[in-house]
């Protein structure tokens, strides 16, 4: 039934739309980028010709190759750091929540502590002690510091949730905090939590696109982050290669729509009261 | 009452952990400010300043962990932070000053500009929702709300600063006229037109999508449903009913918004070479300037955790049983 | 004219400068316009209100040690040439030991007072009771006494010859004795209202813009031309490149991307850039570290980096590549012996694969070396500083060609207080970064990155400047008889036998030139330094041989 009013939404179609479109590239990048992203060896600088139907960059890599390899990292880096956000603000927020008490009251402070802790100190700390240079440091970086605004949301929702009457009953009838937590209280959280892990994508492909802009990031991989943040240091508008600019920037915006309509569809799917009259 | 002083108790408790974080960070740390700054000149500084810049930064006079950490709760008690390594011998609370009145004022109006038109859009947007204007509003604003920030003020610095020349190119006054008066105020404000309008429309649109939703599901309330059929006018209904309901989980993302305001706009103020607290701190925690940076942080941690607590009360004092549907 | 020159005292010496002949011609008498302000803008964030000329440019109001205050003398580090400021002639007797200088006279303080050999003598005194203020480390040269003989006579003693100590002294910036000695902690002394003997003098600040105004009492009469100079600090090398390009300012100190394309060419007629090459780029390699301690390994790594591409792509052709013996250009046609051209080790995969080979190196199938007992080597880090782009574009051929001999590496770009830090611990595999010295000949260069003084006996101890860590007592044997010697020859023979190990150990391979980064437009003024009239080093408005351009340049 939510299915079937998932697959009747537009909204949803047109997220689920673009976000296959990228999962394909990401997937497929091996067949279908014309040649290595981090060939340099072509001449630098060339605007838009058959070889290279986005140019080159100026140290002499193919644009559309790039943008093409660099829709696989970059999902990485958005997926992966939003599936660890969402299961600490699961733990932190909806857990803490529920049970209440001194666990409660620990783990709140640990959010809010996290909540002040500017982050960028902490990238440098992770970024010099992380021998392992890569995605993983990223990943992480943006989780330790990306995780606590939602935890509160999730838990300030939970307290609601808690005093209801069905979750009432549930204790009445004797079942374990964990039951209760993923049976009756994470589902009726479903469109929240989704929205939650749709947002956490979208801070976790803009936050590596900060990172590599300041030269905090990872520069042996390619990733839109990566294009832009090389593209700004060539003066790519300078040079009249706007497309090298623009293009992995209109790329991560697209992709965030994406996010965004998903998380709009599910929260329409599952709160019909928001669907259109 | 009860409930107040146990949330100010753990407000404090709060700061304390915080701040210990911020004692222990910088100084886990590799390298020194004085090797830092050999970096930072980039060859111009020869090395044989190494052991005199050594001296002066006092790297190694071996104080402990423990005596350092008393110090530094002195320091950020009474509020003497002492001297800024990058800045050597400027105090910390001169270069704070400095650059504070410019970030409250670029990011501090913006924010607050952003919050307005959001809110006021994301008002009309769900009021009438499924109409073509909604239809066209929430793309466009997830669109805003998913662009890389620096990206986006880049482009409009070359368009709107270097190609058409509306604005200046960067900083926060104009090196020809640093002339006081309306003049002065006259140059301020071009400088800050560009960077702050880059702010707004980003940040706005995330406001549009929270109000909206916020909105939209209030207006399928029963107690709206029940005013609406009332016959109330349909202002009445759409602001003091369903908007003033929906409006407070966007309080509670303002006032965090608000305490995020203290830490600066570190890319903006980059790209438009615009003075402020975000590159302050930026510059600090490269150059390890730790009491640069302690100050920076503890004015950060004091301003999240003063709106967090705020955002708290006003969550108790509004009315409770209205449903939270904020998002991040 | 104003002034003259002892150029017969120093003609006695054979050091490695050659005295420049008067400053300025006569241009200044007639035909040339003054007035006008100046405008710079520098990439530092924040101007320090901070004008102690002790400190190291930076961490003062840009311009302290450019306009306000004046060295001895200016070496021309591009050239070698040698400019008279506050000096105005010099000579080394007694073997050596001694070092008289001749200071100039008829120049005022700001304040009024009469500048002597007394205010010099101060000052050189001055960093011995501070040795926190002596960012040169004259005090360790061997100096033992600095006293003025005459109002316009200083005489620095010496317990061992060393000649190349001339140019720390020389550039040190001088103060009047009169108001500094009564400063009771000169280390964090702001100096709010800086007295010196420069070309301008402060007229306001504040964090984000410094302005001063021309002195009119200023040694050179009729000189600076211009009236006014504004140093403005921006955030990032766009902004200073927006601003030049719309001639917001006159000029910059700023590495801008295909400089030829992206600036001189959108005005050719007034835009230009001059980068004169002082310093070098290497590729350190850390030799406390296998298999960096190899010779024959680190020799191949030089046989298989193709410098010339690795220049194109930094530096867009705006730079060359390296001499492999770290020699910069200007100075090459004096120090530069034919015979090491013999020793070069020329780009090819195939000799540096043979090399290996010979070495007991061996491959994979999969084309990964492998060392004799086969096991397969690791990834290797090249480590760069945080948003260096020429650096990291350096690093990424250098990669890219190192795989191709079958050696793999990850580029470690790393924040600057970590980067410098495994610099100098030997925390590293292999590293990008300039030359240690700078100077008018390859004595400083060589002397900071190979002189075992400057090195550390094991990975983890600091070494200050010797990067790679490489030390050879025939090195510091070579690099002692150059110090102790004014004769050209045996300088000349001290150098080519360290140029000689370099080639024949690779302690690290020279990559490209690195060169003073200035940019400037001729819209309303000219005078600026370049290529035909190289009168100083290109050097940052903040540094002291700026103070000759705001001597000359003019409105058009």
């Amino acid at each position: 039934m939510t299915l079937r009013a998932f697959l009747t939404n537009r909204r949803a179609m047109a997220g689920a739309g673009i976000l296959v479109f990228f999962a394909l590239l990401a997937g497929l990048a091996p067949l279908i980028a014309p040649y290595s992203p981090t060939n340099i060896n072509f001449p630098p600088m060339l605007g838009p010709s058959a070889a290279h139907l986005l140019g080159t960059t100026a140290n002499g890599q193919d644009v559309l190759s790039q943008l093409i390899w660099g829709s696989r990292d970059t999902l990485i880096v958005g997926l992966v750091t939003a599936t660890l956000i969402s299961g600490i603000q699961l733990i932190v927020g909806i857990f803490g929540g529920y049970v209440g008490g001194w666990i409660d009251e620990v783990l709140s402070m640990l959010t809010n502590i996290f909540l002040v802790m500017p982050g960028l100190p902490l990238m440098i700390i992770v970024a010099a002690y992380v021998t392992v240079k890569g995605t993983v440091p990223i990943i992480f970086v943006i989780t330790v510091t990306g995780w606590a605004w939602g935890a509160r949301v999730l838990r300030s929702q939970t307290l609601t949730l808690r005093s209801q009457a069905f979750v009432e009953a549930a204790q009445l009838s004797g079942e374990s905090r964990w039951r209760i937590v993923l049976t009756h209280i994470v589902p009726n959280m479903a469109g929240i939590l989704v929205a939650n892990f749709f947002g956490a994508a979208l801070y976790a492909v803009l936050s590596e696109a900060g990172l590599e802009f300041l030269g905090l990031g990872n520069v042996n991989t390619v990733t839109w982050g990566t294009m832009l943040y090389w593209a700004e240091n060539d003066e790519a508008l300078l040079m009249g290669l706007w497309q090298w600019m623009v293009l992995p920037g209109v790329c991560i915006a697209l992709l965030g729509t994406a996010f965004g309509l998903l998380n709009f569809a599910v929260d329409e799917v599952v709160n019909p009261r928001l669907r259109r009259t | 009452m009860r409930y107040l002083t146990r949330r100010v108790l753990v407000l404090l408790l709060t700061g304390w952990a915080a701040l210990t974080i911020n004692f222990v960070l910088p100084r886990l740390m590799p390298g020194n400010p004085a090797e830092v700054m050999l970096a930072r000149f980039q060859g111009r500084l020869s090395p044989r300043a190494l052991a005199a810049l050594t001296v002066e930064f006092g790297v190694h006079t071996h104080q402990s962990l423990l005596a350092q950490y008393v110090a530094y709760w002195g320091h950020m008690l009474t509020g003497n932070f002492g001297l800024s390594l990058t800045y050597y011998p400027a105090s910390v609370a001169q270069m704070v000053a400095q650059a504070f009145p410019w970030t409250l004022g670029l990011v501090g109006i913006s924010t607050l500009i952003a919050f307005i038109l959001g809110t006021g859009i994301g008002i009309a947007a769900a009021w009438r929702h499924g109409s073509r204007l909604d239809g066209v509003l929430l793309p466009v604003s997830l669109l805003l709300n998913s662009m890389p920030y620096f990206w986006f003020a880049l482009l409009m610095l070359y368009l709107f600063g270097f190609v058409l020349g509306w604005f200046p190119v960067g900083g926060g006054l104009n090196l020809a006229h640093q002339a006081g008066g309306w003049a002065g105020l006259g140059a301020i404000i071009s400088h800050a037109i560009l960077p702050a309008a880059t702010i707004t429309i980003t940040a706005a649109g995330g406001w549009v999508l929270t109000m909206r939703n916020n909105m939209v599901a209030i207006l399928g309330e029963d107690f709206v449903k029940f005013a609406r059929a009332k016959g109330l006018p349909d202002r009445v209904v759409e602001f003091r009913y369903a908007a003033r309901n929906a409006i407070l989980p966007n309080f509670t993302g303002f006032a965090m918004a608000i305490g995020f305001v203290v830490g600066g706009a570190l890319l903006t103020e980059i790209v438009f070479s615009y003075p402020g607290l975000g590159y302050l701190l930026y510059e600090a925690v490269l150059n390890l300037d730790y009491p640069l940076m302690q100050a920076i942080f503890l004015f950060i941690s004091l301003a999240v955790l003063v709106a967090n607590f705020l955002a708290d009360l006003a969550y108790i004092l509004l009315d409770p049983r209205v449903r939270a549907v904020g998002r991040s | 004219m104003n002034q003259r020159i002892a150029i017969g005292l120093a003609a006695s010496v054979s050091l490695a400068f050659a005295l420049a002949a008067a400053m300025a011609s006569n241009v200044g008498a007639a035909g040339v316009k003054t007035g006008g302000t100046l405008y710079s803008a520098m990439p530092w964030g924040t101007i320090p209100d901070n004008f102690n000329p002790f400190l190291p440019s930076g961490s003062n109001a840009g311009g302290t040690l450019s306009v306000i205050y004046e060295p001895l003398f200016y070496d021309n580090s591009v050239n070698g040439q040698l400019v008279p400021l506050l000096g105005t002639g010099y000579k080394w007797e007694d073997h050596n030991l001694k070092l008289v200088v001749t200071t100039r006279r008829g120049v005022q303080w700001t304040d009024g007072t009469a500048f002597t050999a007394k205010d010099v003598a101060f000052t050189f005194n001055y960093l011995h009771q501070y040795p926190v203020l002596d960012l040169s480390r004259i005090w360790s040269t061997g100096l033992t006494s600095v006293t003025a003989t005459g109002s316009n006579t200083v005489v620095f003693t010496f317990s061992k010859a060393n000649t190349p100590a001339f140019l720390y002294i020389a550039g040190q910036a001088v103060v009047p004795a009169r108001l500094w000695s009564k400063v009771k902690n000169p280390s964090t002394y702001t100096n709010p209202h800086p007295v010196g003997t420069g070309p301008f003098t402060l007229q306001s600040f504040n964090p984000y813009v410094v302005k001063y105004v021309r002195n009119p009492h200023y040694w050179m009469v009729g000189r600076p031309y211009i009236h006014g100079l504004v140093i403005e600090a921006v955030k990032s090398n766009d902004t200073s490149l927006f601003d030049i390009l719309k001639h917001n300012i006159q000029f910059t100190y700023t590495a801008i991307t295909d400089v030829a394309k992206t600036f001189a060419a959108r005005a050719p007629a007034v835009n230009h850039y001059w980068w004169p090459v002082n310093n070098t780029n290497l590729l350190y390699m850390n030799t406390q570290e296998a298999p960096f301690s190899n010779t024959a390994f680190r020799i191949a790594i030089a046989e298989a980096l193709n410098t010339k591409l690795i220049a194109t792509r930094a530096y867009y052709g705006a730079i060359g590549p390296a001499n492999p013996a770290a020699f910069v250009p200007a100075q090459a046609k004096a120090w530069f012996n034919p015979s090491l051209k013999g020793l070069e080790h020329p780009y090819s995969p195939a000799l540096a694969k043979q090399t290996l080979k010979k070495a007991g190196f061996k491959w994979t199938s999969t084309g990964q070396l492998e060392s004799a007992r086969g096991n397969p080597l690791p990834s290797y880090r090249i480590l760069v500083g945080a948003g260096w782009t020429d650096f990291i574009t350096m690093a990424q051929v250098v990669s890219n060609e190192l795989q191709a001999i079958g050696i793999s590496t990850t580029i470690d770009q790393e924040p600057w207080g970590t980067y410098e830090s495994s610099l100098l611990t030997g925390r590293y595999d292999m590293a990008i970064c300039w030359g240690a010295g700078t100077g008018p000949t390859p004595y400083y260069d060589y002397e900071q990155s190979l002189g075992s003084q400057y090195s550390a006996k094991q990975i983890g101890q600091v070494a200050v400047s010797d990067w790679s860590r490489f030390t050879r007592p025939a090195i510091d044997r070579a690099l002692q008889s150059f110090r102790q010697t004014s004769n050209l020859a045996v300088q000349k023979r001290d150098i080519t036998t360290v140029a000689r190990i370099i080639l024949r150990q690779v302690p690290f391979v020279p990559l490209t030139n690195r060169p003073n980064f200035f940019d400037y437009q001729t819209a309303t003024f000219v005078g600026f330094p370049n290529a035909q009239n190289p009168y100083n080093a290109g050097d940052p408005p903040d540094a002291p041989g700026a103070n000759l351009m705001y001597t000359r340049v003019h409105l058009k």
